[in-house]
Formats: structure tokens, sequence, C-alpha cells
């Protein structure tokens, strides 16, 4: 029996619901030697901003268990060098059959606004996912991500800047994710990312000193999993549009539990460093795993948590 | 690159928390071989334990086996010095730029610190075998304790003059460190070619490599060591300070800094600031 994997994110269609998530794959070469990119449903680009950004000095990652803390501060190329000199790649997978989403990044409305207009007319983007939530940067991102009325805001002027769906991108450091699932989905989000990471700490216990050079930074891996499904789970219960469920996901098994918790796609994130093939790995996971059950269609499998 | 399982060939105990891990994968040894300065990623336990890989340089790869060399310094070389003979290890690699080859007639002078020694190994491997016999290699440790480090030019090189063997304590060879060797044996005489040099180890020896080749108005290659998530590209967390930022053709915010894994490890040593940094651990 041949499982149809076909996912409807609005009116984005991919071919399967596994896709990369943002930061973690680049701009598509950096992990085209350990992954055929063919086999992605979707892929997000790292962050752009309409103007380049540094980053942040190392060391930008400390490993903890069952994950990582990053702070790398958005480091990107800027709208300009990512239409010139990413997007012709980013056509090339539009054209094996992936679904291109662009991350986008800013430190006020103005900004995010014209990361949307600048991107209008480029036919390889099919959707934009809006990091409102990145808590490296100390100047914007987080105050977006976790207040409905700002998060809302810039919203509303990314969508009227562009002529693509908008996905905002979570952030979970909030005591009511669905209350910010609502308030974007109002201001006319077509898909909600749930969720990006969480601000953590780790330190040198010896130097009483923190392993990040900015201090804290996002908590990402299999150590957020249980969270990342609560919070997925809650999104897709208050809110009508697609939700894309991420968060430590490993193997199949953890992409499948996302989608049984109201995900209709899924994102691979932290895994790609560790395991460049796990995306290839997890579609051929979940294709078996319907096939076993006799499920014609993995959309039949979202929100059927039993509760 | 490539996504391997690489098997245990031998995981030996050099002394001093220094081990040599020979690996057996195809791939990866004919890949890295004659290409000095590249690195794998390494599992070093089941799945998740640690969660990320660590990078490590190949020291030499011969036939269809790979050696790296690791010093025990955390929960990950930890468990891989637990490691048995015939254990399967994930490998990705060889990854990372390598060094450029000195041109027919010129010297090159390899400088090497405890576990940086291996790429200076591996250049030294490749200069040999391509029948580039000028070169030099000024290797360094702490004390005849951390000897170990010294393995794989001991194998191929155990008497040969072009190997100057250092400690700090003077316990082996010269007394003091890795440049001071260099410019002690030179006070004899330095080579009556032009000179090209090469430097891996702590950052502090990088630093002083690159102002005595700066002050001699060599060339010079640095392989970095930084904190590294994934090897390729993707997580942008191995970054090391581009020293060229500001200038003309580096003006992109962008390019404050650059990714050690892509494009390095292996540095004009001119190119990045070889500084440890503040807040560096």
């Amino acid at each position: 029996m041949s499982v149809d994997l076909t996912t409807r994110i609005g009116d984005v269609v991919a071919k399967n619901p596994v896709m990369l998530a943002s930061g973690t794959a680049g701009y598509g070469p950096e992990l085209s030697e350990g992954l055929d990119l063919s086999v992605l449903g979707g892929f997000v680009t790292k962050g752009i901003a309409v103007h380049p950004w540094e980053g942040n000095p190392p060391p930008r990652i400390a490993e903890v268990t069952g994950g990582m803390l990053n702070a790398i501060g958005l480091q990107n190329v800027g709208l300009e060098a990512f239409l010139e000199d990413k997007v012709p790649y980013l056509t090339k997978m539009k054209r094996a059959g992936t679904v291109i989403s662009v991350n986008v990044i800013g430190k006020s409305v103005e900004e995010y606004h014209a990361v949307a207009e600048g991107l209008r007319g480029c036919d390889a983007i099919d959707s934009l996912e809006l990091n409102i939530s990145c808590p490296n940067i100390k100047e914007g991102g987080i105050q977006f991500g976790t207040d409905p009325v700002a998060a809302a805001e810039v919203t509303a002027a990314t969508v009227e800047g562009s002529d693509k769906p908008v996905w905002v991108k979570l952030s979970p450091n909030v005591t009511d994710i669905a209350g910010m699932g609502v308030a974007c989905q109002n201001a006319g989000a077509a898909g909600l990312s749930v969720i990006n990471t969480l601000y953590g700490l780790a330190i040198d216990l010896e130097k009483r000193r923190p392993l990040l050079h900015i201090g804290a930074g996002g908590l990402s891996g299999p150590a957020i999993k249980p969270v990342a499904l609560r919070m997925v789970w809650q999104v897709s219960q208050a809110c009508t549009i697609p939700v894309l469920g991420m968060g430590g996901i490993w193997n199949a098994r953890d992409a499948l539990e996302y989608l049984v918790c109201g995900a209709t796609a899924i994102q691979i994130g932290t895994a790609n460093f560790v395991n460049p093939g796990t995306a290839a790995a997890v579609v051929e996971g979940m294709r078996a795993w319907c096939d076993e059950r006799g499920i014609e269609r993995i959309s039949e499998i979202v929100g059927t948590l039993q509760y | 690159m490539a996504d391997v399982v690489a098997t245990i060939i031998e995981n030996r105990d050099l002394g001093g928390g220094v081990w040599l891990m020979r690996l057996r994968e195809p791939t990866v040894a004919a890949a890295a071989a004659g290409q000095p300065g590249r690195f794998v990623m390494l599992s070093c336990g089941p799945d998740l334990a640690p969660t990320l890989r660590r990078p490590f340089s190949i020291q030499r790869a011969t036939g269809d086996t790979f050696d790296v060399l690791y010093r025990v310094v955390g929960e990950g070389t930890g468990l891989m010095a637990a490691m048995q003979a015939g254990a399967s290890v994930k490998v990705i690699g060889p990854l990372g730029r390598t060094f450029t080859l000195p041109q027919p007639g010129e010297h090159a002078v390899l400088l090497g610190g405890g576990v940086g020694i291996p790429p200076m190994v591996a250049l030294a491997d490749a200069l040999d075998d391509a029948g580039h016999r000028e070169w030099t290699a000024f290797v360094g440790v702490s004390s005849a304790a951390d000897d170990g480090c010294f393995v794989g030019l001991d194998d191929r090189w155990p008497d040969d003059s072009r190997v100057v063997r250092a400690t700090m304590d003077g316990s082996i060879g010269f007394e003091g460190h890795v440049v001071a060797a260099w410019l002690d044996r030179w006070r004899d005489g330095a080579p009556d070619k032009p000179v090209r040099v090469y430097a891996c180890g702590p950052m502090v020896m990088l630093r002083a490599v690159a102002d005595e080749a700066a002050q001699q108005d060599l060339p010079c290659e640095v392989s970095v060591e930084t904190m590294m998530g994934c090897g390729m590209g993707a997580c942008m967390s191995c970054v090391i300070e581009n020293a060229e930022y500001g200038k003309a053709g580096s003006r992109s915010a962008y390019d404050r800094w650059l990714l050690a894994c892509r494009k390095g490890p292996v540095f004009d040593s001119k190119q990045v600031v070889l500084d440890e940094g503040e807040f560096l651990h």
C-alpha cells in the first residue's frame, strides 16, 4: 500500500509533512552533503533581516543533557545578499518539489515589513515564517514574542507587506501560548510554528560564569519535547490555522507524536547537527508506521490525541 | 563529506590522558589521504549520550583506516576512551579546508602543540608522500608525561633530524616552547630557501607563531580549534573573529565572524584574530 504523505498547510501544499527548521540547515547547501534535500516536504531558511547582522561573539553554544543552548545572535547575510546569493539554490530546491519558507527577523515592525516587501514577487518562496521569539538578541525579538499585542502588530504589518502566506513562530517563553497563537491568527497569520527555543542557562561551576558569551540562550533538542508537545496540543485546539510542530524531533515516532497532538507538519532542528540524514529517516519511518497500521493518508492522524 | 559508520580497529592509551583511536572506514580514509588539516565529527557514545558529536583532526589516513588523537577532557572523550576495538562510531567527514601545500623549492616549518600536533603529522605525511622532503617539524608538550602526543611522528620518523621535540620542563628534547625551538634550530643557519609556516595548537601558541612569521615576513597558516556543534556550517557556532573585517571587500556585518568549519579550520594567520577572548573557556 502506498501511503499518501501530502500535507496542506493552508494554501501551501507539501509532498510530506517533514521540514527543516530555521537556523539548523543554513540556506540549503550546508546540509546537502549529508541529506538528499529532495526528500524534504519543506525547508525554512536561516532568519533574514533587512540588513546583515554579525551575531554574537563565541562561545555561541553549550551542550546540556538531552540538548543544547545556543546564542548565535542571528548572524545573517541580509536581504540583498540573500536575494542575490541564496535564492538561486532555493529555486533549485523548490523545483525539486520542496516547499520553501523564509524565516524573517527584525528589530522593529518596520524592519519585518521591509523584508516582507523585499521578498515580494520572489517565486522561489512559498511562505514567510516570522521569528518573533528568538531570545538571543538583546534588542527586539523577545518583546514581540511575549506580548500578544506586539505579536499581532508585527504579524499584521508583515501580512500587509507580503504577497505570501505568513507563518508565525511562537516563543514558548510565555504563560499563555494559546493566547499568543490566537492573537497572531486574528492578525492574519496563515500558520503557527510551535515552538522556538526555551530560554535557558548553563554555567561553568568552577569559573562561576555562563558557558555562553552573552549569558543565557535558547534551549533545543529532545530535552524540550514534552514542553513543545504540550504547546502544540494547546495551540492547535485554540486556533483554526495549521500548526507546524517542532522541538527535539529525533526520529519518526517523535514526529508522529506531534501530528497526533495537532501539528499538520513538523520541523527538524537540532537533530540536523548530529545526524544530517534525520529528515530522510523520518519520512521513511512515517511511511512505514502508517503502512503497518493501514493508514492511507498521513493527514488522518493529525489531531487525533484521545483525551 | 560522508555520514558513515566506522569500526574501531584500535583505541590505545598513550598515557597522560592522551589516546589514539584508529578507525576503519574506506570512504573517509580515501577522501582524507593527502588532505592535511581536515577533520571529522565523531559520535562519542550511543545516540544522545552526549547530544553533539565532537570534532577531531585527522592525524593519518592509510589505506582504509584513519587515526585521531584525543585527550580525555570531559564526558564525550571519557566515553570514547572506554570504547573497545570492534565497536562502531558514527563519522561525518572529512570536513574543512586543507593546508596550502608548499611550492617545490620551499621549506615548510611545521609547529604543533599538544593535541594540536595531529594536523602537522598529516601535513608531514602529505609532504613526504609527495616527495617534498624539505620540512622541519617543531612539536611540543608540557612534559614527558604527555609524550603520547608525539605518536604519529614517533611511528614514522623515530630518528629524523627534521623532527624537533620540545617540552616546557625539558624532560624530552628542547626545553621551552615550539617557537623558541624553531628559532634555536635556525640560530645555526636558516634554510637557504623560501619558507612557509604551518601551525596547530593552543591559541597562545598560534599567536606566538603568527607574530614570529609576520616578523620574518613568512606566509603562515594556522589550524584553529573552536567550539563546534555540527562541523558542516549549519549551526554557525564555531566562529572566529575576522581580522580583515571592515577592510575593503569585507564590509558586511555578516563577515565579522568566520565559521571555522567551512572557512577553516585552516586560515591564513593574518585573516583571523588569534585571541582566546574574554569569555572563551
